[in-house]
């Protein structure tokens, strides 16, 4: 929150009323600390490289704030939140250097802060949904996360992604027939 | 997975998405569609695998560092201006000790910092979380979305993270 405020703060108020960009960058700064681990997972999963994705969670927020008045109140912001990360994560990806396709896979992913048994665990979760994100192109990969780790509704998918509902309920169909195939290979 | 035309709906159970007699209607057809109910189990076990591997993910290195520095240190900067000062003549121990500076520094910053006030924090934060709490309350539709946890006030901001609408209903109710 502390650097997204200090980030707010250099953008220059463009004629707004002070009081009223004063409010929205709290009112984004608390976004900030309710989605904010979030939409870093998302796009670390979709960029692959922690620092960036770092770089890109403060760039969501700051395009959040700068695109405040395109927000529908109407909705959860949730779903608008993750349509801006997944630009900015297509524009990183763009961006940098040409390299290997992203692997999400990695034990360093899941350090010890819990109970040996809850830590075996989540090393496990990390390497098995780690396998079959790995295994997914990035479309369908994107649609996974934001299915069954974000818990988005079908059609906010569909919208934030630009497909139809038909292809996006097909798409995490066979997403998840791969990770259910990369948990029995786990299993075996 | 489930040849149910209701599949898809029934994963919305598990998301808590439905509510009222759409919800009622579809835990009613669950009990009578074991593909259904197989869907469900399988959702929820793919929804545990995430959520263990989100609890076993790091939140942002850099946001959690940071909101745990003071903005302004007097103690450190004055222990190393003292350090600075009195060994200034000598380059091998002046860099020693400004070593050992940075060293003690750094396990504050990481430590969280022993004089840093908790009770600063906690103002800052609740100041950050009351004026953003009245635009939050623009966003809310005319109902509320159902915020079922009851702790704190500093709690519920974070307790309602998919949906800061749940926050409104929260403050409403903590209002009441």
């Amino acid at each position: 929150v502390a650097i997204l405020e200090n980030a707010l703060g250099d953008i220059p108020h463009l004629g707004a009323e002070v009081a009223e960009v004063e409010e929205a960058r709290a009112a984004i700064a608390a976004l900030y600390a309710a989605h904010g681990a979030r939409i870093h997972r998302f796009l670390r999963d979709l960029i692959g490289d922690p620092s960036l994705a770092a770089d890109a969670t403060q760039e969501t927020f700051l395009r959040a704030f700068r695109q405040r008045d395109a927000y529908d109140a109407a909705r959860a912001a949730a779903p608008w939140l993750f349509g801006i990360a997944r630009n900015v994560s297509l524009e990183v990806r763009r961006a940098r250097t040409r390299r290997d396709r992203v692997m999400v896979t990695s034990d360093a992913d899941a350090p010890a802060h819990g109970s040996p048994e809850s830590d075996l665990l989540g090393r496990e979760a990390v390497r098995i949904v780690g396998a079959a994100l790995d295994r997914l192109s990035d479309d369908r990969r994107a649609m996974l996360l934001l299915r069954l780790d974000h818990g988005l509704a079908y059609e906010d998918i569909a919208s934030l992604m630009g497909f139809s509902l038909a292809k996006v309920k097909i798409e995490i169909f066979r997403a998840r027939e791969i990770l259910r195939a990369t948990l029995a290979e786990y299993e075996r | 997975m489930s040849s149910c035309i209701h599949a898809f709906e029934v994963e919305d159970l598990a998301l808590g998405a439905v509510h009222g007699s759409e919800r009622r209607a579809l835990e009613a057809h669950v009990a009578e569609c074991a593909d259904c109910r197989a869907s469900l189990v399988a959702f929820e076990e793919e929804r545990e695998l995430f959520a263990r591997r989100a609890e076993a993910m790091d939140p942002p290195p850099l946001a959690i560092a940071l909101s745990h520095v003071r903005p302004h240190a007097p103690f450190v900067d004055a222990f190393v201006r003292f350090v600075r000062a009195a060994f200034s003549s000598s380059r091998i121990v002046h860099g020693v000790l400004s070593g050992a500076a940075c060293a003690a520094a750094l396990a504050f910053v990481v430590s969280g910092g022993a004089s840093r006030s908790s009770d600063d924090e906690t103002t800052m934060a609740a100041d950050v979380i009351m004026q953003s709490r009245r635009h939050l309350a623009s966003f809310a539709p005319a109902e509320p979305v159902a915020c079922a946890d009851t702790r704190t006030e500093h709690a519920e901001l974070l307790a309602c993270a998919d949906d800061p609408r749940a926050v409104c209903e929260a403050m409403t109710m903590s209002n009441q």
